[in-house]
């Protein structure tokens, strides 16, 4: 890796991740530091980068995040003591709990002719339904057009 | 249990072990805080993501699975979701002031003139784009590697790369005057 390693990536290095080796790439961070500790008098571009880094680094510290009050994890514990866990295969379980309460443990046919039948009832609705919502809607712009034609007449 | 990773607390959780739960929450609450408020802007906003991220962490437990991917990655990638979610509801709150209390140990001018320089950060910081934001958050201030912060925001290791340089750069222009200010107080 350290052949690899130019003085421009090391800027890139440090235009990404700032001044500090310890943020730099892990994987490029060694042969990055040996490079500058080569060079008898650090290339001018690669200091001044590093240099401009640091600046804004050290503004970045200043923002710090006071850490929290102590009484808030155990708010947060305290509030999953409600919440239930989701177990894998937990909806399956659920279908299977509540076509069980549905369908009982005896002779099933009744049960599902009673739903196929009301199935097919509400298809049967659902379609004619649809049919005669076509009609109208093609009465409505029969109307339209029919509107338009009178006004047409009129001029 | 006091030494056991989080992966092994998280096996633990998935068995309801409340005990688990809360070293969980101990040990990485002031991480969960400080990577949302600096996303969101906002403590209140900061302290409900993190409850809802932990709260995820409850429920959802039995059915985590390693894959390969360490907790800190997954959670963090849940903290990150929540915030942008956050941040993209309608009547989101405004900024706070950022910084810590004056120091006793220093003057009240310098003190005061820290302050003013943590809330131009933070003012700065929150007029980035969400992803840039998050990408600077995790790899300058929570410090993960470059690898670990693409895994987080789902991108790749060039792309963080990229939204780190050009948030660095929006940064130099915004907070210019103030720049070599920091650096000569720098103890």
């Amino acid at each position: 890796m350290t052949n690899d390693m130019t003085l421009a990536r090391v800027r890139q290095l440090v235009e990404a991740y700032g001044a500090d080796p310890k943020r730099w790439s892990e994987a490029e961070r060694r042969a990055a530091e040996k490079l500058i500790g080569s060079l008898i008098n650090p290339a001018a571009d690669a200091d001044a980068a590093r240099r401009e880094a640091a600046e804004l680094d050290a503004l970045l510290d200043r923002w710090k995040v006071e850490p929290p009050d102590r009484t808030l994890a155990r708010r947060i514990v305290a509030a999953a003591e409600g919440v239930p866990q989701r177990r894998p295969g937990e909806l399956l379980r659920t279908l299977q709990t509540w076509l069980a309460e549905w369908f009982g443990t005896g002779p099933r046919w009744p049960q599902l002719a009673g739903l196929t039948a009301a199935l097919l009832i509400g298809l049967t609705i659902g379609i004619s339904d649809l049919a005669s919502l076509d009609t109208s809607a093609a009465g409505e712009i029969d109307d339209g057009s029919a509107s338009i034609a009178t006004l047409e007449a009129g001029l | 249990m006091r030494d056991l990773s989080d992966e092994g607390l998280m096996a633990n959780i998935a068995e309801g072990d409340r005990g688990a739960f809360e070293q969980l929450v101990t040990r990485h609450l002031n991480r969960a805080i400080a990577l949302a408020q600096r996303i969101t802007g906002n403590r209140s906003d900061a302290e409900e993501v993190a409850q809802e991220a932990f709260l995820r962490v409850w429920q959802t437990a039995p059915r985590w699975r390693l894959d390969g991917a360490l907790f800190r990655t997954w959670f963090s990638r849940v903290l990150v979701n929540l915030c942008i979610d956050r941040k993209r509801r309608p009547g989101f709150a405004p900024l706070e002031a950022a910084g810590d209390p004056p120091d006793p140990g220093i003057g009240a001018e310098n003190a005061l003139a820290r302050d003013e320089e943590a809330a131009a950060v933070a003012q700065a910081v929150a007029e980035l784009p969400e992803r840039q934001r998050a990408a600077l958050a995790l790899c300058y201030w929570q410090e993960m590697s470059n690898v670990e912060a693409a895994e987080v925001l789902a991108l790749s290791v060039g792309a963080v790369e990229s939204l780190l340089v050009r948030a660095r750069r929006t940064l130099r222009q915004k907070l210019g005057p103030r720049l070599g200010h920091a650096m000569e107080e720098r103890p």
